[in-house]
């Protein structure tokens, strides 16, 4: 009964927030705060249950918690959901980044907030209830409603320049979402069934319960079929190279407060899934196709720092380096090597925190200079407190300087992918190069040089002690990741091992 | 021939309608009074939908040679009782505007809805005749009803002409077919193609040809669709809340019930043309409904894909219980979703100048007048285009899980390019709901109580199909439990 609350705490915590809305200003922000910090809790102390559960119990399954109720029996769904430490701390994660989000949107959200908490919450939800859902149908309902909440909180918190025009393309960036999401969504609903009537063909159980599907035998060519299917629905969703149209935009319009850019937690749950599910599911055609992925992740590595660096825009160019990041995971995801793998995690933990840190920085610049065109910015380093210093710090730490944990993610990375695949790891090091770049520029463009307009000194601002606590907490994380990784790598190890066992052994048999 | 008292009673739906009718027929020459024959045609059609109740022991039953009634039919006339009354509930705010005439609106609806019953019980062909006919005639006159309007006549005379010409066809189909087999009992019919699978007879393919195109043509697929945009365009929107609903579920139930042994038999000549003729549909509804600017039309070009997409279930090859429950959940969730959207448009359309509010453009920035409103209707458009959560995404769940089970690859693939036109063209109206609106369209819904009545019915609809949407075993037991008798005579 423990898993449901995680889901059911931010998905009626939304709706609690609305309808109270009208009873103070103040009052749903509080709500979410409050149920966020307790699922923060409750994830947090699942770690601990987990230690007692393992040492008591030589456990059958290998999930850690599991609850299942039986839900449309006509095709065997079950409300099935599960966690093991891999879901766990992707959970931590998200509560983690939802905190950050609530507390970004504090003063910059000012119509409608109980309606904006309401999509927020829902976000948060609908991703914790990917992370946990093992019923294949079930994270495919997951998968395709988080579109609306993301959708409306575009169309109505967008970024909002006075201008019919702008209104027009903010519209228009919300249905590219919609579109993109929705074909991905088709497509994986397409792969889902198929794999499933497949099970039922050779077993006659119809069934979308995860575990059963794994024991699948196909044959290549359906296997390669449902497996691209399901690559191309994630990978429309991470995104990589081909697919990344949507991206862009929607970070140009998402709100200005960077609250859903943050929640862009949403994108880690497709790395979630392309692990969980494509390399456990077809780890036999995965492994045929390792290379094509591979290629596909060093091109989306170079094209989107390349881009990233023709950038006026900060957040477009945020934007554009998290894709190239994303490049780094699907390289290492493919490589099924031990050290890439635990990698992914350091990864794309540090990086939602310091793309989080880097997004809410910018929503608070915005606040300052009203413009997120970076030429039109410059010598605001003197001009205001403790925002260039931060943003110093997680530029650096998105370009993977020691000491941070995006530089243990990057590091495992490339060393893992260094054992199988020398050229492709010593290609896909250059890529640092450019990355650094792009940060540095980002600071130059930004914080020095000369200044036309902000050159006053009465500009000069003070924090708020809400916004310095955002920065130097998340600040606080990196560090200790990037010292002391094995916090996480101890909590990751056992699950992340089994998810790569079960496709190394293909990579090893098709290869010798 | 005797009838006993047990196949009266069995007949019960179509006597009590009929009692309303002639009673609201005696009330008009009396004194017209619209509340009462509103009240009285309500009663009549709750107490249609009460009979089934009792009657529900005595099925499966045979009515002389003519009707036969099953489970199957039970479902499918409580859907299309449902569908009548929301259209007259929806209808009474709407006709007290006119001022003249508003009763025999009524007893064109009866009408029609006992056209509808007796289509899906019929068992033999001539009764199916007279169904579509029955169904056809009042529907002209309903369509008709608000002749001052632009485009009505118009509408009503090309529903005329083209549905006149359609039934000559299926009447001369009919007669080709009794010239074959010599009986036009359905079971008759089904029975010589079954037997003469290897080499049927080419006089009888030709005769059911042209009773597919007549279904084909009250459907609206594709290539017989001509008639559908310029006709919802015409009709007042409370008539179509009826038509789009009512007359296409009674017809599709029957289509059903025929063809889905013909494709199943391998009659590679039904097979082929059906395939074609649903994915045409499908591609072209949703194509065409992406470039309207009325969403009269809109509603018109998505219904000949959505009954395109109804008719994969014809395709199946021997799994008839799956495809009942394809097609039972599928027009459960049309017939919700479809009373809904209809009956928001009749609001709006009630309260203001029908031309003009049949424009998208009118329902630009609906949202930040009347947030219940365009809830309401996103809901309605999601579940059309198969969203989450709603029923008719069970609906397309199921017809892609036929779809991948049979391996209809060509199809997976038409449905997928239609479904994502589809979605881009719902989309757009959601958007234009929640857009800021313009400052010439400043007119704001304003409710008075009687729609506020009607608001609370259409609120409760959309969480029927929210709840439906999440927890469908309760549609899903009704449409795999009422399956129709003549599966049981094939196998």
């Amino acid at each position: 009964m423990l898993l449901p609350i995680f889901i059911i705490i931010p998905f009626m915590g939304g709706i609690l927030c609305w309808l109270f809305d009208r009873y103070g200003i103040k009052i749903s922000h509080y709500i979410a705060l409050v149920l966020m910090s307790i699922v923060l809790m409750l994830s947090i102390s699942l770690l601990f249950y987990d230690l007692t559960l393992v040492s008591t119990n030589t456990n059958k399954s290998y999930w850690n918690f599991e609850y299942e109720v039986s839900w449309i029996k006509r095709f065997g769904i079950m409300f099935h959901l599960a966690a093991d430490g891999f879901s766990i701390l992707m959970l931590i994660l998200t509560s983690i980044l939802g905190i950050i989000s609530i507390l970004c949107s504090w003063d910059t959200v000012e119509d409608r907030i109980g309606l904006f908490y309401l999509n927020l919450l829902w976000i948060l939800s609908f991703s914790i209830g990917i992370f946990l859902s093992i019923d294949l149908f079930l994270f495919f309902l997951f998968w395709e409603m988080i579109i609306f909440p993301v959708y409306f909180s575009i169309i109505f918190w967008g970024h909002r320049i006075n201008d019919a025009r702008t209104c027009l393309k903010r519209y228009a960036a919300a249905n590219k979402f919609f579109m993109y999401s929705q074909c991905s969504g088709l497509i994986l609903l397409f792969s889902i069934l198929y794999l499933v009537y497949s099970y039922y063909a050779s077993n006659h159980i119809l069934s979308f319960n995860y575990d059963l599907l794994r024991s699948i035998k196909l044959n290549d060519f359906s296997e390669s079929c449902i497996m691209l299917g399901f690559f191309l629905a994630f990978a429309i969703k991470v995104p990589i190279f081909p697919f990344h149209g949507w991206f862009a935009e929607f970070h140009t319009y998402s709100p200005i407060s960077g609250a859903l850019d943050i929640s862009s937690i949403l994108l880690k749950t497709s790395v979630y899934a392309l692990l969980r599910f494509n390399i456990v599911l077809f780890p036999n055609s995965s492994s045929r196709f390792a290379y094509v992925f591979m290629l596909l992740g060093v091109i989306t590595i170079f094209y989107a720092s390349f881009v990233a660096f023709s950038q006026t825009d900060i957040k477009r160019l945020i934007a554009y380096t998290s894709i190239s990041h994303t490049g780094f995971i699907l390289i290492a995801i493919y490589s099924a090597n031990q050290i890439a793998y635990q990698g992914i995690i350091i990864q794309t933990i540090a990086y939602a925190f310091s793309t989080a840190a880097l997004y809410s920085l910018v929503g608070q610049l915005f606040q300052y200079t009203h413009t997120r065109n970076m030429k039109q910015m410059g010598g605001l380093w003197s001009n205001i407190c403790w925002i260039p210093g931060f943003s110093m710090f997680f530029a650096a730490a998105n370009l993977g300087m020691p000491g941070t944990g995006n530089f243990v993610g990057e590091f495992m990375i490339l060393l893992g992918t260094f054992n199988n695949n020398v050229l492709l790891s010593s290609i896909v090091s250059f890529s640092l190069i450019i990355s650094a770049l792009c940060s540095l520029i980002m600071i130059q463009r930004t914080y020095f040089g000369y200044s036309f307009q902000y050159t006053c000194k009465h500009f000069i601002r003070r924090i708020s002690r809400r916004e310095m606590f955002i920065s130097i907490s998340l600040l606080v994380m990196l560090i200790l990741i990037g010292l002391y990784p094995n916090i996480i790598l101890n909590m990751s190890e056992s699950p992340i091992n089994n998810i790569r066992t079960v496709f190394s052994n293909f990579i090893l048999t098709t290869r010798s | 021939m005797i009838i006993t008292a047990k196949q009266l009673i069995a007949l019960s739906p179509i006597f009590i309608l009929v009692l309303t009718v002639v009673i609201i027929m005696l009330l008009i020459a009396y004194d017209r009074d619209h509340f009462f024959t509103f009240l009285c045609s309500i009663t009549g059609l709750t107490f249609t939908l009460l009979s089934l109740y009792i009657i529900r022991k005595d099925i499966p039953i045979d009515i002389t040679v003519l009707f036969h009634i099953d489970k199957y039919s039970l479902l499918y006339i409580s859907m299309i009782v449902l569908s009548s009354i929301f259209s007259c509930i929806f209808s009474y705010s709407y006709l007290k505007k006119i001022l003249y005439n508003c009763e025999e609106y009524y007893l064109l609806l009866l009408f029609s809805t006992i056209g509808c019953i007796s289509l899906i019980i019929a068992n033999h062909m001539s009764i199916i005749f007279i169904g579509m006919e029955l169904i056809s005639l009042p529907a002209l006159g309903l369509i008709a009803y608000a002749y001052f309007k632009k485009n009505s006549l118009e509408a009503a005379f090309k529903y005329m002409i083209l549905s006149g010409a359609v039934s000559v066809l299926a009447l001369f189909g009919i007669a080709l077919i009794y010239s074959i087999t010599g009986s036009l009992t359905l079971s008759s019919v089904i029975y010589e193609l079954v037997t003469s699978i290897s080499s049927p007879d080419n006089i009888l393919l030709c005769g059911l040809g042209l009773v597919i195109l007549a279904f084909s043509f009250k459907l609206s697929m594709f290539p017989f669709h001509i008639w559908t945009p310029d006709v919802y365009n015409g009709t007042i929107s409370i008539v179509l809340t009826y038509l789009s609903t009512a007359t296409k579920i009674a017809v599709f139930s029957l289509f059903f019930k025929i063809f889905i042994f013909l494709t199943s038999f391998n009659v590679e000549f039904f097979r082929t043309s059906l395939e074609a003729i649903l994915c045409l549909s499908i591609i072209f509804g949703n194509f065409m409904a992406f470039f309207q600017t009325s969403i009269k039309r809109f509603l018109g070009y998505s219904s000949i894909s959505q009954f395109g997409y109804f008719s994969v279930s014809l395709l199946s090859s021997n799994d008839f219980h799956f495809s009942l429950e394809v097609v039972g959940v599928c027009l459960i969730g049309y017939l919700l979703s479809s009373i809904g959207i209809f009956g928001l448009i009749s609001i709006v359309s009630s309260l203001n100048n029908e031309s003009k509010s049949d424009s998208i453009t009118f329902y630009r920035g609906l949202f930040w007048s009347n947030p219940i409103f365009s809830s309401i209707m996103t809901i309605m458009l999601l579940s059309l285009s198969g969203i989450p959560m709603t029923i008719g995404f069970i609906g397309k769940f199921y017809i892609l899980s036929l779809i991948v089970k049979e391996n209809f690859w060509f199809l997976g693939i038409i449905f997928l390019i239609g479904s994502i036109i589809g979605m881009y063209s719902y989309l757009k109206i959601i958007t234009c709901l929640y857009l800021k609106p313009l400052d010439s369209n400043s007119e704001m819904i304003h409710l008075n109580s009687s729609h506020r009545n009607h608001i609370i019915f259409l609120f409760i609809i959309s969480l029927i199909v929210l709840l439906l949407g999440v927890y469908p075993n309760i549609v899903i037991d009704i449409a795999s439990t009422s399956e129709p008798i003549l599966f049981n005579i094939i196998s």
